[in-house]
């Protein structure tokens, strides 16, 4: 097992390598820096603007800007932001714990809904509740997740039982307890949803189908013909059966989720790293960018790793002796 | 050019096997260690042009791998296999080719090994259009003839491979091999998994194209029965090596009960209750 | 006093009268005695298998039930609900299945499997269930003390599968075994192994027994009574070695003859006897004897309607025109 996860740590370091490299590469590819539009304000001199491009070692080439990030990253900085003029981290690092909760809940609560429908409908497959379910998911697919995430909001307005952005009540002090974890859960509501909403149509999806080939197999038959019970039969042998086309989907469901949560944190004006994101390419803010960019990566990584962890733990034909 | 300095006894010996050697690793490199697995151990043997040879073992004595050697699907790591006054082992791939069609290969499920939207005139002609013989025409009727030679009437001809029972099917991964016209016919338990009535009428039709074709088997099974029915010489394998190499005659005939059979004993029989 | 299974007129078909029906099974009666051992003898594709799952309610989607009576200890199974199947198999009727790498779960270990099927019957804790699953193991002839319960099933050779499999079939006292062809999937060693193992069981636990297999040989020296089937039907019935040693249906007797003599003999490379063609498609039988097309001996009246059975002897029956009066 420490052999496996080395392996898999030593890949993932390359990974985040490469990820940063190839950003780099792409903004410096993309039109426009930061400087661009001060370059358009008559008041601010062309010797100016020349002075802070080389503060910032805009005018070196590519390799060095490179060279002088990992440093930074090395100092543990991340790269300067030129719009708020600090190192990054000290920025990003809140903005990165707030995304988490958000996506880290509505991962568990897309898995945890959509687990138990999928296996209900696998089990009855082709009856009633197999199909109204099917045609619930096919409507929840259909609509894209922008607006769903409006349609929450337009519905919290109207009932207003809950707060329809931030993450915290505004007369929210920052003393901790009780009242602030339920102050942060009320705000957590609409986005989860919204998150989860847009999630849930294909881990159902997959979860039936997972499921239903399981249930084909002959040793579910054989099972049965054992008189083990049906509750036993779905839970406790078609369900790990199952488990590896679902692991492998709950590593690619992190990535989904990170991806969709940056635009509804948007939307709902969470303040995660999505916002700050948007903003930063907005204004051609570039380490801020590729802050975010590798903090996915880390995120996606991470995500299929303990996709592996799961698998290896799960299924014992993987564990090589 | 070197030429089989065993090959004595003029043209009779069609195949002979010499010290062949194959292992293959267990574990990956995930795993960081590997082990080797002998799969065969210096194996000698000859197969007699028109016989047929019985290769017999239980499952993992390396039947199945001395197959794939012979049939040029992999390469031994050591030893030799004199084809038709050839090293097979020392060709290179592109030699290798006009041997492959001389030795043909037919497995136990010929259904994993049939194009399953392949039409059986589509698959009994598919070894002709690789090899780019004859017109399509021409592919077509050889391939309705060869069909009625494993005694399939052309009115199968369009079927799909499911339509097929599994002794039809066995006829039309032989009719399939028959189409170049090869000298030896592996058969990897080609017979196994077969009712009774129908490994019968297989093993007949394997009886009367020997016949016809002199053509050359390898038989490869543990059926014991039908190995002392088919086969003129036996090879016994155990864990890859070559435990005995025998006429049936002798291996079978004299003893009447299974406990003292060579043959029952390689395969660790235990003997019958009652 | 009534037999252990008692089994009439049971119709069994795949598909609905709309689309292609095909009768699996027709107008198929026999019993099982208490502790006695019975043979089923097909081909593929003769209806056996749905037979073997039919009598534990088991019958695979697309089947159906058209008419008759599977009656165990005195109840019909057809008609009862799943939750009161689900109490006699495993328990009154159990299946020990054709190929155990895929009748095992491949990621629960082989003790736990086995210690399932007992909880499902039985009131244990999962511990005791543990502890009586490892006495099951080393009852089927596996080493226990090697921790063989912690292995899964990958683990394990084919033969060794067949017996963990063995051992959920006789974990809870079942009266009845049905064993589907148990060796094919199996080298020919293991074959005996197992055979001679299922055998022992059969007596020593005083249960049913039904062998169903496509060798004459494997079931001559493993059971009392033999059942012929062909197409769905049972034609012919007798005590083993009587129906080996003279068959009375022409089937039987080209299915015995079909065999390559053992050891060397005077026909060896010489043409076995076969019987012509191909079993006849279920969805389409003809309207006399299913054999008919096949036989040697078929008259006009094996084209025009199905033989009723006769019995000849008091322990044996056929189906068959050449044996009624």
């Amino acid at each position: 097992m420490a052999h496996f996860l080395t392996q898999r740590l030593a890949r993932a370091l390359l990974v985040l390598f490469g990820v940063s490299l190839l950003v780099f590469i792409l903004i410096d590819l993309a039109p426009g820096e930061y400087f661009q539009e001060m370059r358009l304000n008559p008041q601010i001199s062309r010797e100016t603007v020349a002075a802070l491009r080389t503060q910032y070692g805009l005018d070196q080439p590519l390799p060095v800007r490179y060279g002088r990030w990992l440093r930074s990253v090395s100092r543990g900085e991340l790269g300067f932001s030129f719009a708020y003029n600090s190192p990054v981290w000290p920025l990003l690092k809140r903005r990165i714990g707030n995304t988490l909760i958000l996506t880290i809940t509505s991962l568990v609560c897309s898995w945890l809904i959509a687990i138990p429908i999928g296996i209900r409908m696998a089990d009855r497959a082709g009856r009633w509740p197999d199909r109204i379910s099917g045609i619930g998911v096919t409507f929840l697919q259909a609509t894209p997740d922008v607006l769903i995430a409006l349609g929450l909001l337009a519905l919290a307005l109207r009932v207003r039982w809950l707060p329809t952005g931030g993450m915290h009540a505004p007369d929210f002090s920052e003393t901790e307890g009780l009242g602030g974890v339920k102050d942060l859960v009320l705000h957590l509501v609409l986005p989860v949803l919204a998150l989860t909403a847009g999630m849930l149509p294909v881990l159902v999806r997959h979860v039936r189908s997972a499921m239903l080939e399981v249930l084909d197999a002959p040793f579910i038959a054989a099972a049965r013909g054992h008189g083990i019970r049906r509750y036993r039969l779905l839970l406790g042998y078609a369900l790990p059966a199952a488990a590896n086309p679902l692991i492998s989907m709950f590593g690619i469901s992190v990535g989904a989720l990170l991806s969709a949560s940056l635009l509804i944190e948007v939307i709902m004006s969470w303040p995660g790293v999505g916002p700050m994101l948007l903003e930063a390419i907005l204004q051609r803010d570039p380490y801020i960018v590729v802050a975010v960019v590798l903090f996915s990566t880390l995120f996606l990584v991470a995500g299929s790793l303990l996709g592996d962890v799961f698998l290896y733990i799960a299924d014992p034909r993987i564990r090589v002796e | 050019m070197p030429t089989d300095p065993l090959q004595t006894g003029g043209p009779q010996v069609l195949l002979r096997g010499v010290a062949l050697s194959k292992q293959y690793r267990r574990g990956g490199w995930l795993s960081g260690r590997s082990s080797p697995v002998a799969a065969l151990h210096t194996v000698d043997f000859t197969i007699r042009a028109g016989s047929t040879l019985a290769l017999i073992g239980a499952s993992g004595s390396g039947k199945s791998t001395l197959a794939r050697c012979l049939a040029c699907l992999e390469k031994p790591d050591s030893g030799e296999i004199w084809f038709a006054g050839k090293d097979l082992v020392s060709l290179s791939q592109r030699e290798l080719a006009a041997f492959r069609r001389q030795i043909q290969l037919i497995f136990q499920e010929p259904a994993a090994s049939l194009n399953p939207r392949f039409t059986a005139v589509q698959i009994v002609s598919e070894p002709l259009l690789i090899a780019g013989r004859g017109t399509k025409k021409e592919r077509q009727e050889r391939a309705i003839e060869l069909m009625a030679l494993v005694g399939l009437p052309a009115g199968l001809a369009s079927r799909l491979p499911f339509e097929f029972s599994g002794g039809q099917r066995r006829r039309l991964a032989i009719a399939r091999a028959l189409a170049l016209e090869p000298k030896l016919l592996i058969l990897d338990e080609a017979l196994t998994g077969l009712d009774l009535s129908t490994r019968a009428q297989i093993s007949n039709l394997l009886l009367q194209l020997q016949e016809v074709y002199s053509l050359t088997y390898l038989c490869i099974s543990h059926d014991l029965d039908l190995v002392t029915h088919l086969a003129d010489d036996v090879v016994i394998l155990r864990e890859g090596r070559v435990v005995e190499d025998l006429a049936p005659d002798q291996s079978v005939s004299s003893q009447s009960s299974q406990a003292d059979n060579p043959l029952a004993v390689a395969l660790e029989l235990s003997s019958l209750p009652g | 006093m009534h037999p252990l299974l008692q089994v009439k007129d049971l119709a069994v078909c795949y598909g609905s009268a709309a689309r292609r029906q095909s009768a699996a099974i027709d107008n198929l009666s026999f019993n099982i005695a208490d502790g006695e051992a019975v043979g089923l003898l097909g081909e593929s594709g003769c209806g056996k298998t749905t037979l073997g799952l039919s009598l534990l309610g088991l019958l695979p989607a697309g089947a159906r039930v058209l008419r008759g009576t599977v009656i165990f200890r005195g109840t019909d199974i057809l008609g009862l609900a799943e939750r009161d199947l689900q109490k006699i198999r495993g328990a009154g009727i159990s299946m020990v299945y054709q190929e155990p790498g895929m009748a095992l779960h491949p990621v629960i270990r082989v003790g736990d499997q086995i210690a399932a099927v007992l909880r499902s019957h039985k009131p244990l804790s999962r511990e005791q269930a543990r502890i009586e699953a490892r006495g099951l193991l080393a009852q089927v002839g596996l080493d226990v003390e090697n921790r063989i319960d912690l292995a899964y099933p990958h683990q394990l050779s084919g033969g060794q599968q067949q017996r963990v499999a063995i051992a959920q079939a006789i974990a809870c006292h079942p009266a009845l075994i049905i064993a589907d062809e148990p060796t094919t999937a199996l080298d020919t060693a293991t074959q005996m192994d197992i055979l001679t193992l299922l055998k022992g069981l059969q007596e020593k636990l005083q249960v049913a027994f039904l062998l169903i297999s496509h060798n004459p040989d494997e079931l001559k020296h493993f059971v009392d009574r033999i059942l012929v089937m062909y197409a769905g039907r049972v034609i012919e019935e007798g005590p083993v070695h009587e129906v080996i040693q003279s068959p009375l249906h022409p089937y039987t007797r080209g299915l015995l003859g079909a065999r390559p003599s053992a050891g060397l003999s005077a026909d060896h490379k010489r043409p076995l006897a076969v019987i012509p063609g191909e079993p006849p498609d279920l969805a389409d039988l003809p309207a006399g004897c299913a054999f008919e097309g096949r036989c040697s001996e078929g008259r006009r009246i094996c084209r025009m309607q199905k033989p009723e059975e006769v019995r000849p002897e008091v322990s044996r029956r056929v189906a068959c025109f050449n044996y009624a009066h």
